[in-house]
């Protein structure tokens, strides 16, 4: 993705503390993040900066989480986000819908390139898909 | 008989006629009650500059001080620099320094420490716990993101910033 303009994160909550030694930013109350055409919501988002503070390496979401992109949508009871790889890890309970295929299981990865893991212990439910070119054709390993 | 009966008027007479002095005499007001009148004079100093004494070093310096009271001083243009690591610097358009309490009361203010820079329509800063802390609404950058938001605390011994209300964050380009 060279030269891809990098995406601005912004968030809106009711409240903010940021602590510049832990490097780290708690929003607290109906908190909306976007990145690009992601959008995250949930009761709780920590960002967790860099050590020189410059950038993101992760965002957590706890409490009603609902994740929205292009490729789809997922709840589950713990979210985490990379915002550099623009990859979700849906945590606990989680489920994925895309298109009219619906994932669920304990833990999903999803890629940007619309690629998901589906991890499942307590249902012993693995699922891989792949997203469908255009015009149909699926694109098999 | 005639004598003595005139010299008893005489008498009535010049006895009634001293009532009304002994009245006046004796209804005129004590002298007026010692009250404690402040004397202050306002006084107005150019290139006002205050060092601190205590622990924290800090100087307080403006172009124009008036004393309002002993130890309520208007500042014009105040810039106050706390010689901490990282060094804070506060400039206002107008402050009102209460020396007693240590707190700056300022107005249109800007806040500059490290990475951090804050700006405010007016908030006060506590000088001992260096920390300044507003109810109207705030900017605050830090490095790569901006955050605006209302009823904002810089803490900068903690090195935190809380934003209680309305808050809006951008973190440049991931």
């Amino acid at each position: 993705q060279r030269g891809k303009p990098k995406l601005p994160v912004v968030i809106e909550a009711q409240k903010l503390t940021y602590n510049d030694v832990q490097k780290r930013a708690v929003y607290v109350g109906n908190v909306v993040a976007q990145h690009g055409k992601t959008i995250l919501n949930g009761d709780k988002l920590i960002i967790y900066f860099t050590k020189d503070g410059k950038e993101i390496k992760k965002i957590v979401v706890m409490g009603n989480i609902h994740i929205k992109s292009e490729k789809g949508e997922g709840w589950c009871d713990q979210l985490v986000y990379y915002p550099a790889q623009e990859k979700a890890v849906l945590i606990g309970n989680a489920k994925l819908k895309q298109g009219k295929n619906i994932l669920v299981g304990d833990r999903i990865v999803a890629y940007k390139s619309g690629r998901v893991e589906v991890v499942g212990q307590k249902r012993r439910v693995k699922t891989v898909i792949f997203p469908e070119e255009k015009g149909g054709e699926s694109k098999r390993p | 008989m005639n004598r003595s009966f005139f010299y008893k008027v005489a008498l009535v007479l010049v006895a009634l006629s001293l009532v009304p002095l002994v009245i006046f005499l004796s209804r005129r007001e004590g002298p007026p009650k010692k009250i404690s009148v402040k004397v202050h004079q306002r006084q107005t100093v150019e290139n006002f500059v205050l060092n601190s004494t205590g622990e924290e070093k800090w100087v307080l310096k403006s172009p124009l001080a008036v004393f309002k009271e002993r130890n309520l001083i208007e500042l014009q243009s105040p810039v106050l620099k706390v010689f901490r690591d990282p060094p804070i610097v506060i400039e206002a358009e107008r402050a009102l320094f209460d020396r007693e309490k240590g707190e700056l009361r300022v107005v249109k203010v800007k806040l500059k420490s490290g990475q951090l820079f804050g700006a405010s329509q007016e908030g006060t800063y506590f000088v001992g716990r260096e920390f300044f802390t507003t109810n109207s609404g705030c900017f605050i950058k830090i490095r790569s993101s901006t955050t605006t938001g209302k009823n904002c605390t810089l803490k900068f011994k903690e090195r935190e910033v809380i934003i209680s209300q309305d808050v809006r964050t951008l973190i440049d380009g991931e």
